[in-house]
């Protein structure tokens, strides 16, 4: 072989490598499902319009219907929640802090929250992130409060989270509906607006101070940390899900610190807590492990050691339990 | 001999002749020819004094027919018309499922499955059948416990679910779903 010729193979199969490298992220462009373009333009839609309705969550069998407001400006958000049945509360999200305060008590509730963004519906920013698990689809298009909706299901590869419908108004594209629905195809959750506008602007409030004589009574502060300072370990987990935060923190007003370690497959969410065995506190169901709900959240419990550990996530119980048997202690001595 | 058959044949003619003798009379004529001839000739005869017609029949009329009905083919296992159910036949059967469904019901109502055994079911489930219950109705079909406040705090930490659910710090619901014994 020539020089020439040596030169010229050399500067096609560098064409060809640069060719592949980028072929991913044209073809991603290319492939976006209908489905998805609208999800992204729903989420883009959540996030900057004003707007504010009346909703209704329906979880673990009751129905919580709640006056809704969402104000967007400059790239700042603000959600604030109106309970329109007792407990009487008001809840205002503000940046990955949220604030509850309940009218009779007078308590306030100050819960920092850096990963979630919304009350509705929280979604990745990037859609593709749930393509390994995760099937689009979009369905025929139906009414919600009297408007047209594009319908959107998606559905899980494996039988490890569940499905989620969402309904998106064809007008604003926001969510007027989602429900979730487990491996059965039954509904364990909803959200539905029974109606909803959209304003050009919409105030930012801030939260009702507390009487100086009946101070902040609560306050979750999380600290975020390495997850490797946590005393424990998942030796394995469920196809798609990472760990998006630990911090260790005071619970159950005590000063005993508990480890919570947030995991997350981009739309499910599933927490690990560890903390020691402690009479006091857990009741005589812990003679057992069992794996309990409340509404579409899975818990499951085991002893290790002298300490309990809790796995708690909106999946299906095969999941917890499978996360929870994956728990490994780490030696006191190692970090 | 003969006279006496052409005589017997005369009786037979004029329906004279006894059964046993008449009989004895038809077997001779078919195993003899001339005798069977001299019937032929006397039954012309008979017929053209009573009616006063003349047919000419060939004599082997009657084996020619015979022949025929021979050569027709045969039909096995005729086609039987199938008469219609009648609807007292619909309401018995109908009757019957619904007795069956009731008896079914009331066993399974009977029935206390293991733990082992609703995991074994649900495993065993066919494709699951679009959606049919609500959230709400579902939960009414379940019992439902106190939440300890270790969990409480847990679902607090876990997600912003508890300050839509309308529980937050107050007696939340628990639903058990499966026991395992610890190992």
């Amino acid at each position: 072989m020539s020089v020439g010729k040596y030169y010229l193979l050399v500067f096609l199969l560098s064409v060809t490598v640069s060719a592949t490298a980028t072929e991913p992220a044209h073809l991603e462009t290319e492939t976006t499902s209908p489905a998805k373009a609208l999800l992204s333009k729903m989420l883009h839609a959540m996030a900057t319009l004003n707007y504010q309705g009346t909703v209704a969550f329906l979880k673990n069998g009751k129905l919580e219907p709640m006056k809704y407001f969402h104000a967007a400006k400059q790239g700042a958000e603000q959600e604030r929640l109106l309970s329109l049945n007792s407990p009487m509360r008001e809840i205002i999200r503000d940046a990955g802090k949220v604030s509850c305060f309940y009218k009779t008590t007078e308590q306030l509730v100050v819960d920092y929250r850096p990963f979630e963004r919304s009350f509705l519906l929280d979604l990745p920013d990037n859609l593709n992130e749930l393509d390994a698990l995760y099937q689009i689809e979009l369905l025929p298009d139906e009414d919600v409060a009297m408007l047209p909706v594009h319908v959107i299901l998606i559905k899980p590869k494996d039988t490890l989270r569940y499905s989620h419908k969402i309904w998106l108004s064809k007008q604003q594209l926001l969510p007027l509906k989602v429900s979730v629905y487990d491996e059965q195809g039954e509904v364990l959750e909803q959200m539905v607006f029974t109606e909803l506008h959209v304003f050009p602007d919409l105030p930012f409030v801030s939260v009702n101070k507390p009487d100086p004589n009946n101070p902040v009574q609560q306050t979750y502060a999380l600290q975020a940390q390495s997850s490797e300072h946590a005393g424990f370990y998942l030796k394995e987990m469920p196809k798609g899900f990472k760990e998006v935060f630990f911090t260790r923190r005071p619970m159950h007003n005590s000063e005993q610190p508990v480890d919570h370690l947030l995991l997350s497959d981009g739309l499910a969410s599933v927490s690990v807590y560890m903390e020691p065995i402690n009479p006091q506190i857990n009741n005589a169901r812990n003679d057992e492990e069992h794996v309990d709900s409340v509404g579409a959240i899975h818990f499951y419990s085991r002893h290790i050691n002298d300490y309990e550990l809790t796995v708690m996530g909106e999946v299906p119980s095969a999941t917890v339990k499978l996360i929870a048997e994956g728990i490994v202690l780490r030696a006191p001595n190692k970090p | 001999m003969n006279n006496t058959l052409h005589q017997k044949i005369s009786q037979f003619l004029d329906n004279d002749l006894a059964d046993p003798e008449a009989l004895e009379l038809l077997q001779a004529i078919h195993s003899d020819n001339a005798l069977n001839q001299t019937y032929q000739h006397y039954a012309l005869i008979s017929q053209v004094i009573k009616t006063g017609d003349y047919i000419p029949v060939k004599p082997d009329f009657a084996a020619q027919i015979s022949a025929r009905i021979e050569q027709e083919p045969y039909h096995f296992n005729p086609s039987l018309k199938k008469s219609a159910p009648s609807r007292y036949r619909w309401y018995a059967v109908a009757a019957s499922v619904l007795a069956l469904s009731v008896l079914v019901v009331n066993y399974d109502k009977q029935l206390t499955p293991t733990s082992h055994q609703a995991s074994m079911l649900s495993m065993s489930k066919p494709t699951p059948p679009p959606p049919t219950k609500t959230a709400s109705q579902l939960a009414q079909n379940q019992p439902q416990k106190p939440l300890n406040k270790r969990i409480n705090d847990y679902l607090q930490a876990h997600n912003n679910s508890v300050y839509t659910s309308g529980e937050t710090n107050t007696a939340a619901s628990l639903t058990s779903v499966t026991s395992y014994n610890q190992k």
